[in-house]
């Protein structure tokens, strides 16, 4: 066991290096100069600009000594300087996490704790009216572009009615506040943002969950559990739940990575300081360390969750320890 | 067991979506459906539809003002819709729904009624051919992983994991930079960012089913490993990635719709029912904001719901259940 | 309507357990269209950063709302040698934000740091290129040298904050901590940054020009231009630019239209498109066929339907702003028949009967390259395309984020190009016309080569007297109306949005922010119950 957690964390730091390498060479190669800070609508910069840049990144250097150069100081959790603020990645990154970590937290406990019972009881009372109404509901939600349903949102309820604030993370002075009215006031700028990047994911999950629970339902413990007369509720929450564990775990490890992913159009409209409009700017600025920072970033959760989930599906079925080819 | 009414009523819609975007020269265009000249008849509508209309076209169709009458023309039959979806009229900028525009005109006078139907063409195409491509990866990748041994898993498993954490907006960035715009090259940028999680989900699923006891019994009784994967393993996986696959379609309709927001969607002057929603932004014109949100919802629920039923056809074992 | 705003921030207030201490104090709720990377306007050139550091920071001249150039630091100077020097006097006892005295050596310093390639100046430093020398001659005297003439001698130090030497002193330029908490001498004081959040600046008591008329100013970053009218509406913005839809939407409604005034103000700024001649097509050569493009191209209608009247057709890169404007040339009209015609002349003419036309076997198909993002662009583009198609001229549109439109555009990649430009507030026609700044070298993105135009350029650029000048770029909007180099589609006015309680807002061709005392003129009446 220990044996296999040591190389499973060993596979994961390769695998870390892959996806960086991979994106440092797609972002090297893909055209474009890292802009420096001018209107579009203007001259572009003089070449003495750009390889004064150049030399301040060290962007003359051959490809792979770049690469070795960043990957080595990332071992230092050193993440280089922005080519566009000149401030470290870090700092900048650092910045913007508690904001998009607290919106997506939000977001994936609303995802979860209304989706998966709304799941199970359309499980439960499969085709019944209640079944119909929730996945028809759902799959409409769902079927609504999230950035125009920000838009309406901000139309009807923050500029027309005036109960939520139209955008940005904070009333204005609320810097000054306590710690609990700061709170509050970060909750109520997040309740817009918050269902525009829940209420899509609503469905999904919600199907999957019912999906899973109907295949546990028909499943030979099941049946037996309910010919031995237990009650429906049961039957579904301590036997079909018990056993579809499995899905629910693949699809967290999935969703673990949208922690620190932040979504562009929902951030832009409503002025979130998120990482995702970080990501998007510093993709059209071609800021290098910026984007590989925030590469590093996902990747490690994208690693971790299939780490964790690997490691909780040894946990929960020993037989999987048996090497897959069972001839 | 399903409804049969229901069943039929979502066939039925998905058939009327497939022949609206197969047909749409035929519903809407400045073209007439039947011309009689001097010389004869003929079918310039016919010539815009996909495939066979290559075979009616002829040089010069697609460059001629049709609002005007034709050399000699006789009689024409126009299409019910006789707008096409890129005709400009600024005097009828931003017209309200009325006969002469059933759903009203866009910004520049562009028949609505006319972008909505050949919209249908456009969107439907980046979800299908997005998820095809997504869902032959993905599948593939993920019984592969999930089959094949230690040394596939884990070549497969660490792919994923790099696709997953590359940016994927850039990859589409990337793409673009290098070759020039169009539907289908959009669609499948799309399908590229989709399939890991479709991968993912095969590969749990082939995993969980190659121990089954079904599964053990076949290859007992001699299947090869092919066999076992293709009848006994993977119609038995496909519940889950199914289900997810209709999400994919749905959900590249809406990248779609997000990329037009930010201005990377189809190129002008295709329509798509993403980017006539944002093109509607801010114009304060309800029958632009109305109707492409109402083509873009039936549509994706139509999908799910058939998602939905064909899951349940599929998998034996629910059909036993009785509710 | 804002009733529950109210009472839910009263609740929050009272949690808090005190009000918010500066809630008396009249505060200027502005935007920042994106968060600026820096407040450094010598290294960061947008126009973000430009607002902010116009504010902390002062400059030695600016424009005044009517484009003339008026003193700030510098009260007053002397040109001598048509540009080749030129003596600033600058404003005696002007204290920097921290205390330390503003002296000539600041100014020498801002000009050192331009001038130096490593400070990445790019949008600033070519136009000082040919600056050769500076000397402090006293605490309030300092002198340029140039090593030829330059008409705008003055009227670029319009664009340059004048940064204090002793706060940047040890520390590296880029990455100073003044970039980001910026140390004056300008009318606003520095406050408070948080990122992503708000930026705050107060007025400066002590400031040696006019009073500001508004205490405080919070910016916003709001990217999303329809956040920002959203904004403005729900009261919590005084003031942002609408689209033509925006103020068709509020005139529409009493309501809307009693807490909104809107104004349009002219602006420095075109939309064009610009024909590559450089001979890597077969089409834009030929003068007859770019001005059969203007004229296939409803530019009236443009204006009138899609801007809603914000704005005029244009002719060149002259604003009618400008003192050098030619009002008695008139466009080319929209005229498809005109257009067909020249493609004719041209010998373009569909010989194969395919319906598009062509010549010695090339068909006439070109994609125009253009940014991605912008509505009123592409529609105008859309009709472009449109009308070109029933002349059997077919026109792809590529759309390119901005890095990869820059770069091919940059580079002269592409058959036809759109795009806006910024307008400078003088006529100085070099680096766009002239044909040594054709392809790569300079901003000729179009390659236009004429051999007048060439020496009109180079020559009145090195003149100081305006009536001569006015006379060659007279004659330089003549030439280029009759070449057309470039299909200029509309000099784009600004539609400006304002709450009602915000007074004195003057617009500028330059911006909203762009004159001086312009903004220090602001004020903000008590709110009526």
């Amino acid at each position: 066991m220990i044996a296999y957690l040591f190389r499973r964390l060993l596979v994961a730091g390769s695998t870390l290096v892959g996806i960086t390498l991979v994106t440092f060479v797609v972002l090297h190669l893909t055209p474009g100069e890292p802009a420096l800070g001018l209107d579009v609508e203007t001259r572009g910069p003089d070449p003495a600009t750009i390889q004064a840049l150049r030399t301040r990144y060290g962007l003359d250097r051959p490809l792979a000594v770049q690469y070795l150069d960043w990957a080595g100081r990332v071992a230092r959790l050193d993440f280089g300087r922005s080519m566009v603020d000149h401030r470290p990645v870090r700092t900048r990154i650092l910045e913007r996490l508690p904001r998009t970590l607290a919106l997506n937290l939000a977001a994936l406990g609303i995802i979860f704790t209304v989706a998966i019972p709304l799941g199970a009881l359309s499980a439960a009372r499969r085709d019944s009216a209640i079944d119909r109404a929730a996945g028809f509901t759902l799959s409409t939600l769902y079927a609504l572009p999230s950035f125009w349903v920000a838009l309406l949102l901000q139309a009807g309820l923050a500029v027309g009615l005036g109960w939520f604030p139209l955008a940005g993370p904070a009333s204005e002075g609320a810097a000054a506040w306590n710690l609990p009215a700061r709170w509050l006031d970060g909750l109520w700028h997040m309740a817009l943002p918050v269902f525009c990047l829940s209420y899509g994911s609503l469905a999904f999950v919600a199907r999957f969950a019912r999906a899973n629970l109907l295949e546990a339902l028909a499943s030979e413990s099941v049946r037996s559990a309910r010919s031995r007369g237990l009650g429906p509720g049961r039957v579904l929450w301590r036997h079909a739940l018990g056993q579809s564990w499995i899905p629910f775990l693949t699809l967290a490890g999935l969703l673990l990575p949208t922690l620190v992913s932040g979504s562009v159009l929902i951030e832009r409209i409503f002025a979130w300081p998120g990482l995702g409009a970080l990501l998007y700017e510093s993709l059209f600025t071609r800021d290098y360390p910026t984007i590989l920072g925030l590469t590093v970033l996902s990747a490690t959760l994208v690693v971790a969750g299939t780490l964790i989930t690997d490691i909780l599906y040894l946990l929960a079925d020993p037989r999987l320890r048996r090497p897959a080819r069972a001839s | 067991m399903i409804p049969r009414r229901k069943m039929r009523l979502g066939t039925l819609a998905l058939m009327v979506l497939a022949a609206v975007a197969l047909g749409a020269p035929l519903l809407a265009n400045d073209r007439p459906l039947i011309l009689l000249r001097g010389e004869g008849l003929q079918f310039p509508a016919l010539g815009e539809i996909p495939l066979l209309g290559r075979l009616l076209e002829q040089p010069g169709w697609s460059r001629r003002d049709w609002s005007l009458p034709q050399q000699s023309e006789r009689w024409r039959l126009a299409p019910p819709i006789p707008y096409s979806y890129r005709q400009v009229s600024l005097a009828d900028r931003y017209a309200p729904p009325s006969w002469r525009h059933i759903l009203g005109a866009d910004a520049l006078g562009r028949d609505l009624a006319a972008r909505v139907i050949h919209g249908t063409t456009v969107s439907l195409q980046v979800g299908l051919v997005s998820t095809s491509v997504a869902l032959a990866i993905g599948v593939l990748l993920g019984a592969l992983a999930g089959f094949s041994g230690r040394a596939a898993d884990f070549v497969v498993s660490r792919g994923i994991e790099v696709a997953l954490a590359f940016p994927t907006f850039f990859l589409l960035l990337a793409v673009l930079s290098f070759l020039p715009p169009s539907v289908p090259l959009l669609a499948v940028v799309i399908g590229l960012t989709r399939w890991p999680s479709l991968a993912r989900y095969t590969r749990a699923e082939v995993m969980r089913l190659a121990r089954a006891p079904l599964v053990e019994a076949a290859r007992a009784a001699g299947a090869g490993p092919a066999r076992v994967l293709f009848l006994h393993i993977l119609p038995h996986s496909l519940t889950p990635v199914l289900v997810a696959a209709t999400f994919q379609m749905a959900g590249a309709m809406l990248v779609e719709a997000g990329l037009s927001f930010l201005g990377f969607g189809v190129p002008e002057p295709l329509p798509s029912w993403g980017g006539l929603l944002s093109q509607a932004q801010g114009s304060g014109r309800w029958w632009l904001v109305l109707f492409p949100g109402l083509a873009l919802t039936l549509a994706i629920t139509t999908i799910q719901t058939l998602g939905d039923q064909y899951r349940d056809k599929l998998d034996p074992r629910l059909s036993r259940l009785q509710p | 309507m804002k009733g529950h705003a109210a009472i839910a921030v009263t609740l929050m207030a009272a949690l808090a357990g005190c009000g918010t201490p500066e809630s008396g104090t009249p505060t200027l709720r502005a935007y920042l269209s994106s968060e600026p990377a820096s407040l450094n306007a010598v290294t960061q050139g947008d126009f973000n950063t430009e607002i902010i550091a116009k504010l902390v920071g002062d400059t030695l001249v600016d424009f005044d709302a009517r484009l003339n150039i008026v003193p700030r630091l510098a009260d007053s100077w002397d040109v001598e040698g048509d540009g080749r020097r030129v003596v600033f006097h600058l404003h005696p006892g002007v204290n920097w934000h921290d205390g330390v005295p503003f002296t000539a050596d600041d100014v020498a310093f801002t000009l050192e740091k331009v001038l130096d390639p490593a400070s990445l100046a790019a949008g600033k430093r070519p136009y000082f290129e040919t600056v050769t020398g500076w000397q402090v001659l006293d605490d309030n005297t300092v002198e340029i040298s140039r090593n030829e003439p330059y008409a705008r001698a003055v009227e670029v130090w319009a664009m340059l904050p004048i940064l204090a030497r002793h706060v940047y002193a040890g520390q590296d330029f880029l990455e100073a901590a003044a970039n980001r908490s910026p140390v004056g001498t300008g009318p606003y004081r520095f406050v408070e940054w948080q990122a992503g959040s708000s930026l705050e600046l107060a007025a400066n008591p002590d400031y040696f020009g006019p009073r500001p008329g508004i205490p405080r100013i919070i910016f916003r970053p709001l990217p999303d231009p329809a956040t920002r009218v959203a904004a403005l509406l729900a009261g919590d913005l005084d003031f942002t630019s609408l689209r033509p839809v925006d103020r068709e939407r509020i005139q529409a409604d009493p309501d809307l239209s009693r807490r909104v005034r809107i104004t349009q103000v002219e602006r420095l700024f075109v939309w064009y498109i610009a024909w590559n001649q450089d001979g890597s097509n077969p089409f834009f050569t030929d003068p007859r066929v770019r001005r059969a493009m203007t004229q296939a191209l409803d530019r009236e209608g443009f204006v009138r339907d899609v801007l809603q009247g914000a704005g005029q057709v244009a002719t060149s890169l002259v604003h009618p702003a400008m003192w050098s404007f030619r009002a008695d040339i008139e466009p080319w009209p929209f005229d498809r028949r005109a257009a067909a015609g020249l493609l004719d002349a041209a010998g373009w003419e569909d010989h194969d009967g395919d319906g598009l036309r062509d010549r010695n076997g090339t068909p006439f198909s070109f994609t125009l390259l253009m940014p991605v993002g912008n509505q009123e662009l592409i529609r105008a583009m859309t009709l472009l395309q449109e009308s070109l198609r029933t002349l059997g001229v077919e026109m792809a549109i590529h759309k390119l984020e901005y890095n990869l439109y820059r770069a091919d555009r940059d580079a002269g990649r592409f058959a036809a190009m759109a795009g806006g430009w910024v307008l400078d507030t003088d006529p100085d026609c070099y680096d766009f016309w002239h044909s040594s700044q054709a392809r790569g070298s300079g901003i000729n993105y179009a390659s236009y080569k004429d051999a007048e135009v060439d020496t009109l350029c180079a020559e009145a650029r090195r003149l100081v007297d305006r009536d001569e000048r006015a006379a060659m770029y007279g004659r330089v909007q003549e030439i280029i109306h009759r070449d057309q180099p470039n299909t200029f589609l509309a000099y784009r006015d600004t539609l400006l949005g304002l709450s009602r309680r915000l007074q004195g807002v003057e617009g500028s061709p330059r911006s909203v922010w762009g004159s001086y005392p312009g903004p220090l003129n602001w004020r903000l009446e008590a709110e009526t119950p």
